[in-house]
């Protein structure tokens, strides 16, 4: 009986020891440190980070919050005990979230965007000696039937983008007639980007099925070839934009630290790193895009659905939708 | 008196360990969740198909691991062939691999069957639980004694009646703890759902995903956590009603037990193997080709680039240093929910008390989603500001993990019989002593296969590291998922090598342990 009583008494000390370790990390905690939620797709280097640390003096802790839907959630629910002094990442979906919730102090600040727009992989048509889809309306043609992969609106950003491209090309109630024909057309659905890209679409590493697949108007960029040309394009008729928003949190601790950081997101370093790092448009309009990417990613002169307001019909669309595809 | 006093004040440990990691958050946001609209949630048509498709796709998931896990723990671990160790291991390889990788490797058989695709989320259950079955029976199965099947055959009862009366008797812990576990990894199963369903499927649990992250709908996911709660609590109940076995299982050695194949054992032997050809050496197999294939040819360049940060610094750590925090978090996840674990099995196994079982097992039958939002609403401040901290991660990996600990552990403490405990307690034995000198040699092989799946499933556990992960904290599934989250080619092989360097971990692991394992045995006989 002895010795179980002695292991019980080393986990317990155990157990305070490592509560009591939790709480210092927190302590440490000085007005010289800033924590910054972002959400799974943000990327910032460590030498954007030394840089803004050398300007402020103020050291950064990224913490990773999901999705943009999942941080805006999160940011939502611990809004009086924050996770974090500062956001980036927050869409224009979820910034009505946000807002309504008084999650942020002040304003939301564009730092970048990103357009979701159909792919295709074009060696898959030269190959198979068929023209390629010229816009959103030939994917419900029988020459298109069963080639397309997009992803669910209701656990996927991209798929919810691609919606509010859909209600703004053709109205209010004649998208769902758009959605039943592409889905009479057999696409495919997946419940996110990484799925739909990678094991299903024809022109990425996955070399999969569907030569068609909803994803950016950055991504044929990241696919170009031996010969110097991408094997993908992009349909930019019909695309959504995507603007991703920071701010300070109403309950920051460190508000100041979290200021300087929403102003350093729209310095020149960090808006011209944006397009390698995240495939992403930098919001500030001087800065050049690199090379490949004018001549494979160029941004979309006239995206779609700008004029909607996703977060008031959020709702309606993913009913709509899941009628049409439950059914 | 004495003696129950002790009792109680060893309970403090795992009481302490639930009550704070799994109760406390749990009930504050079922609490956040909690209005007078409960009723009117719970008779949604949606609500109710998900609460339907998770209820009979468990059962079925669970029946079809244990048809099939039966035959192949028959062959792996009552039979000795050449390569039977090695393919032990490859069945456990699953276990750890995130589900977007599981998704991938499984990418020719959802082609295949592209029609029907709860179908293939039957088979991803199988491809990743049927190790379960196959080792704890596995590991029970090895230590019958073979006379008492001799002895059956001697009395005349031959073939099917044998195996019904007197193999499947004796199993019968091992098979209602194994199947009791398989049934709750399924009715929880998210990714997987999510992921091969398409968004499309809804169970419970991808149902509280998309109200708790998408919509903050925080009373439906009050609603069905608190559903599967009750799900898991009915399942325990039957596994209660029929698994505690009555039969003492007479323990022999190992290496006397296991036997060379035999004419007869050929038509299960090549199911057996026909199986796991088709459902693990195939799709693990793509995942080599694709980890090993540039532009069309082989090479090793993705494994040069794991030591790098991905095509454009995509990573905030290094691969190899993502394999280092997953090794710690393992460790420390497995270590705690052992002591925790091993502590409870004894403990159950002597007061034998329904509702201490129950709660131990409560946090393997719920939402980790759930769990994740309640942690982020419990730990931010005083007086416990847990979610600062590292030690969250393996904290609630061992919470996670301690249930299939007690299972497999108290299963096998279960199975030794009352009769040679109460022989030690006449012999004057105490409790600790019969622990030590009678149970801990005896069920060893059963501890050190609690122990492998506690590594193993905090190894490939995704859902709390994902919770909240400082980016210096990144594990092994999160630097995966991240690669795979972006277009490019080096990303995706860069994902590809990850997995392969997973798959090679698991089966190192477990290959060696089962060779210390037998060559103890062997030199035990010399």
């Amino acid at each position: 009986m002895q010795k179980p009583i002695r292991n019980l008494a080393i986990l317990v000390i155990s157990f305070f020891v490592s509560s009591a370790l939790a709480s210092c990390s927190t302590a440490t905690e000085t007005s010289n440190e800033i924590t910054v939620a972002v959400h799974d797709s943000v990327i910032i280097s460590d030498a954007l980070l030394a840089e803004f640390e050398l300007q402020s003096g103020t050291t950064v802790k990224i913490v990773r919050a999901g999705d943009a839907g999942a941080m805006t959630n999160k940011l939502v629910l611990t809004k009086d005990q924050p996770i974090a002094d500062a956001v980036y990442g927050i869409d224009n979906i979820f910034a009505g979230v946000a807002k309504a919730n008084n999650v942020i102090d002040g304003k939301l600040t564009a730092i970048n965007y990103g357009d979701v727009c159909m792919n295709y992989d074009r060696l898959w048509f030269a190959k198979n000696e068929q023209a390629a889809p010229a816009n959103i309306r030939d994917l419900v043609k029988p020459e298109f039937n069963g080639l397309t992969v997009v992803q669910n609106p209701n656990t996927s950003s991209s798929g919810l983008a691609f919606i509010a491209a859909t209600v703004s090309v053709f109205g209010q109630t004649e998208y769902k007639t758009y959605w039943q024909q592409l889905k009479d057309n057999n696409v495919k659905v997946t419940a996110g980007w990484e799925d739909a890209y990678f094991t299903d679409f024809s022109g990425s590493s996955g070399k999969g099925a569907y030569p068609i697949v909803l994803s950016y108007s950055s991504s044929p960029a990241a696919e170009i070839r031996e010969d110097g040309l991408s094997q993908t394009e992009a349909l930019l008729d019909s695309c959504y934009r995507q603007t991703e928003y920071a701010g300070v949190l109403t309950k920051a601790k460190n508000k100041a630290g979290a200021e300087k950081f929403v102003q350093f997101l729209l310095s020149n370093s960090f808006q011209s790193a944006l397009p390698e790092s995240m495939y992403v448009y930098p919001i500030v309009p001087t800065i050049a895009l690199p090379e490949a990417w004018q001549q494979f990613a160029p941004v979309t002169a006239k995206p779609v659905g700008g004029e909607l307001d996703p977060n008031a019909n959020r709702e309606q669309w993913l009913k709509a939708w899941s009628d049409i595809f439950a059914g | 008196m004495v003696r129950h006093l002790r009792r109680l004040a060893l309970w403090v440990a795992p009481a302490t360990f639930v009550a704070v990691l799994f109760a406390w958050p749990m009930s504050s946001i079922l609490l956040a969740g909690f209005d007078t609209t409960w009723f009117e949630v719970l008779g949604r048509e949606q609500v109710l198909n998900a609460i339907w498709f998770t209820t009979w796709q468990a059962l079925v998931s669970t029946i079809l691991c244990v048809a099939i896990g039966l035959p192949i723990a028959f062959v792996l671990y009552r039979r000795r062939f050449f390569g039977s160790v090695f393919l032990r291991s490859i069945l456990v390889v699953p276990f750890v691999l995130p589900s977007i990788v599981v998704a991938i490797a499984l990418t020719n058989l959802r082609n295949l069957l592209a029609d029907s695709t709860i179908l293939v989320i039957l088979i991803a259950h199988l491809f990743l639980n049927v190790s379960l079955v196959v080792r704890v029976v596995g590991t029970a199965w090895s230590m019958l004694d073979r006379e008492t099947d001799e002895a059956a055959e001697v009395d005349g009862a031959t073939g099917f009646r044998k195996f019904v009366f007197v193999t499947l008797a004796q199993l019968r812990p091992a098979l209602i703890s194994s199947a009791a576990l398989v049934f709750l990894f399924c009715a929880t199963s998210f990714a997987v759902v999510l992921t091969i369903g398409g968004g499309e499927v809804q169970s419970i649990e991808t149902a509280i995903y998309v109200a708790l992250t998408q919509r903050l709908d925080l009373q439906t996911a009050a609603v069905l956590a608190v559903v599967q709660t009750l799900i898991t609590v009915l399942a325990f109940m039957l596994t209660r009603k029929f698994g505690n076995s009555s039969f003492a299982i007479e323990l022999s050695p190992e290496a006397e037990a296991i036997t060379q194949i035999r004419r007869r054992d050929l038509p299960i032997l090549f199911f057996s193997l026909a199986t796991i050809f088709l459902l693990f050496v195939v799709p693990l197999g793509a995942l080599f080709v694709k980890a090993f294939t540039k532009t069309g040819q082989f090479s090793i360049a993705a494994f040069e680039s794991l030591s790098g940060y991905g095509a454009r610094n995509l990573l905030d750590i290094t691969v190899f240093e993502a394999a280092g925090n997953s090794t710690r978090n393992a460790i420390v996840a497995a270590s705690i929910a052992m002591a925790v674990g091993v502590l409870t099995a004894w403990l159950l196994a002597r007061t034998k008390s329904r509702w201490a079982e129950l709660l131990v097992m409560l946090p393997l039958g719920v939402s980790t989603v759930v769990l994740g939002f309640g942690y982020l609403l419990t730990f931010g401040g005083e007086p416990l500001p847990l979610r600062q901290s590292w030690l969250v991660v393996p904290l609630v990996q061992a919470l996670i993990t301690t249930p299939l600990v007690v299972r497999i552990v108290y299963a096998a403490i279960a199975s030794l019989g009352e009769n040679t405990r109460e022989a030690a307690v006449n012999a004057g034995a105490d409790s600790w002593q019969i622990w030590r000198f009678i149970e801990t040699p005896s069920i060893r092989p059963a501890l050190a296969t609690a122990f492998g799946f506690a590594v193993l499933s905090s190894l490939g556990e995704f859902g709390s590291s994902a919770l909240l992960a400082y980016s210096d904290q990144a594990t092994l599934p999160v630097v995966l998922m991240r690669l795979i989250s972006r277009p490019g080619e080096q990303n995706y092989s860069m994902a590809m090598a990850t997995s392969v360097l997973l798959i090679l971990i698991v089966v190192i692991l477990v290959s060696a342990s089962e060779l210390i394992r037998t060559r103890r045995r062997r030199s035990l006989d010399a």
